[in-house]
């Protein structure tokens, strides 16, 4: 997996050399035309003081050019500049001084049509301006005279390298401040990432217990979430460690009663004592497990489907209960997922509808209804049901479980604590319809 | 009747399958779920109590895959997890009851008796035919006298009341006498099909002494059945 480093690295060093490139590119063109069309320029106006400096001959009248000129860059044989004027059919031809000792030829048939210029640039070498003009003699005639200007290119060439390089330098080096400045910058934008590392780290030693709050918008959501988790981790611990001291206290009576019992010497008393804590004991280990294992809410939970949990159990219990041919009829007003733990959701179903059928004779009905802000569950059956004055008890049953209210056992005591755990409500009362137990269950929904 | 017990902690195996015998079960047993899936889909057996925690094969993959090959008979699972999810995994992979661990042994007898029952055809534990009447829960059998209209309890050995209560259980159906042994006769006794014939001839005479009501047919060749359909 590539680091957020290396992506922003990788992406500014494309970005930038993109466009220092392009930059350099562009620049370097414009130079091109520039230095060009200055040499050109150049050459024009060596042709047009060649012609300021024709002169008549004195007999005929035709155009004529001294040896030496004004400018002195044609005087100099050898000189980058040279230039040459062919005329009168050929009859007339003038080299300026510079071309002496140098390696000028003279360019071979050329069609040019009077009064235009053509400017070539011949292997790079040379530029030359050629330039048709007329000149009227003495008897009237238009004689026709080619100028032609050369510069060796050597001068340009040079020129346009020298700023190459320079345009490289500059550029580069610029890139590379930028470069570095770039890294800097994600040196600095990075911290809170390291900083919310070092904090994961001195968690793990245990020098912290969650992370700070002060953290950039975009890590907050994650951090808050990280946070969360911790504190989820923290409070199912707490609540292991109770359950275990819950436990382990509640298991100190039965243990002392079979102690006693043992130390009477009484094999009968031994035997009762033994076959009741027993029982006692058991019950006891499995409603603290039970309580243990309840996920409880800001846990991962998962979207479920809750008529299909319920046509499960209820399968279920109709498979447990053959017997009864007890019927249960489930309603629901529409269909709705809910986010909770599965095993939750079915630990609470599963013992009420599992009181249901035990305590109830022929008939059970479930309805779910869904409000805008709550869920409600209600479960009626057509037992004997539990008398008023006993509801109180049967919903304190979260905390120890040593009362027994009329054989209902630890299972009751399990859903009042997941219940609770949800933020819901349980209510009790007398079913009308069917005469039993109505229980109600309310659960809020939370905003999806 | 011949069960098959799946349970992987040794000490409660062994347990299981002493307490078993004594109330009169042919047991085949394992440790594991490979071995037991394979017990399960090789020999003919009328109820099965599968742990859900093995190993090799998990209890749940068993059910499974006794159910996906046509395998009928009643299963009941043991959990110590009392969680209402596993419970009600199991039984929707096809089980047919559940027992948590731990367990007290009438329970488990109790309940491997109602669901033999229930496979059976019976709604109530008290199975009726002619003029008697068998109680699977008290495991005893009664004969309604002509005299009085009471119902006189009739003494059986553990042995016959096994194949009364086999045949019953299957009634209208025709068991051959080494089915009877396979299931009723543990495997390490000398199988001798004569065991049976003495069995049904003992049966006869407690329960049909003037040989007035005929309870138990023989089928030539075949074996025994006792013509009843389950109410």
């Amino acid at each position: 997996m590539i680091s957020i480093h290396q992506r922003v690295f990788i992406s500014s060093l494309v970005t930038l050399c993109l466009f220092l490139g392009l930059s350099g590119w562009v620049l370097e063109g414009f130079f091109n035309q520039y230095v060009e069309k200055h040499l050109h320029e150049r050459l024009e106006n060596i042709v047009y003081s060649l012609l300021a400096s024709a002169f008549e001959e004195p007999s005929s009248g035709k155009m004529r050019l001294p040896e030496l000129l004004a400018d002195p860059v044609l005087n100099q044989p050898g000189s980058s500049i040279r230039a040459y004027i062919v005329g009168e059919n050929k009859k007339y031809q003038w080299f300026s001084a510079s071309t002496i000792g140098s390696d000028f030829k003279i360019p071979i048939s050329i069609n040019l049509t009077l009064g235009k210029k053509k400017y070539v640039i011949i292997e790079n070498k040379i530029s030359r301006l050629m330039f048709m003009v007329s000149w009227e003699d003495y008897q009237a005639i238009e004689q026709h005279y080619l100028l032609v200007v050369e510069i060796k290119r050597d001068n340009i060439l040079q020129q346009i390298k020298a700023f190459q390089y320079q345009l490289g330098i500059w550029l580069g080096g610029s890139g590379l401040l930028l470069l570095i400045g770039l890294s800097l910058l994600l040196s600095w934008s990075l911290r809170p990432l390291r900083q919310a590392n070092e904090e994961l780290k001195q968690i793990q030693k245990g020098e912290q217990q969650h992370l700070s709050q002060q953290y950039p918008a975009e890590l907050l959501s994650l951090t808050k979430n990280i946070n969360q988790l911790i504190q989820l981790s923290i409070s199912r611990m707490q609540r292991y460690r109770n359950s275990l001291g819950d436990l382990a206290h509640s298991l100190k009576t039965p243990l002392a009663i079979i102690q006693g019992a043992f130390d009477s010497n009484d094999d009968q008393q031994l035997k009762t004592a033994i076959k009741e804590q027993l029982g006692r004991i058991n019950e006891l280990i499995q409603y603290q497990l039970q309580r243990a294992s309840i996920a409880g809410e800001n846990s991962n939970f998962s979207t479920i489907n809750m008529n299909l949990i319920i046509e499960k159990v209820i399968r279920s219990l109709d498979k447990v209960y053959a017997d009864k041919n007890i019927v249960c009829q489930f309603n629901m007003d529409r269909a709705r997922l809910y986010k909770a733990d599965e095993g939750d959701l079915m630990e609470v179903i599963g013992n009420l509808l599992d009181n249901a059928y035990k305590y109830g004779q022929k008939k059970i009905s479930l309805n779910l209804k869904i409000l805008s802000q709550h869920l409600k569950l209600i479960i009626e059956d057509d037992g004997t049901g539990i008398a008023e004055n006993q509801y109180q008890q049967l919903l304190q049953r979260g905390k120890r479980a040593d009362n027994k209210v009329s054989g209902h056992g630890i299972g009751f005591g399990i859903v009042v604590d997941i219940i609770q755990q949800y933020k819901g409500t349980i209510e009790l009362t007398k079913s009308k319809q069917l005469g039993g137990l109505k229980i109600i269950i309310t659960l809020p929904l939370p905003s999806f | 009747m011949k069960a098959l017990l799946i349970e992987d902690d040794t000490h409660l195996n062994q347990q299981l399958v002493a307490q078993l015998k004594q109330h009169g079960y042919v047991v085949e047993t394992a440790l594991d779920g490979k071995e037991g899936l394979y017990l399960g889909l090789e020999y003919p057996i009328d109820i099965a109590i599968i742990d859900l925690g093995l190993p090799l094969i998990s209890g749940i993959e068993v059910i499974q895959q006794l159910r996906a090959q046509q395998k009928k008979f009643p299963i009941l699972i043991l959990t110590a997890r009392s969680r209402w999810q596993e419970k009600v995994q199991g039984l929707d992979a096809g089980a047919d009851d559940y027992l948590v661990k731990p367990f007290q042994i009438e329970e488990l007898l109790a309940r491997l008796n109602a669901l033999q029952r229930r496979f059976a055809g019976w709604s109530s534990p008290v199975l009726a035919f002619s003029e008697f009447t068998l109680d699977t829960k008290s495991q005893s059998v009664y004969k309604k006298s002509q005299q009085s209209d009471q119902n006189l309890e009739i003494e059986l050995t553990a042995y016959e009341y096994k194949v009364l209560e086999y045949l019953l259980l299957h009634g209208g159906k025709v068991i051959s006498k080494s089915e009877l042994t396979e299931h009723i006769y543990a495997q390490d006794f000398d199988r001798d099909s004569n065991v049976m014939e003495v069995f049904i001839r003992r049966l006869r005479k407690k329960l049909d002494p003037d040989k007035s009501l005929n309870p138990i047919i023989t089928h030539r060749g075949s074996g025994y059945s006792i013509p009843v359909t389950a109410k």
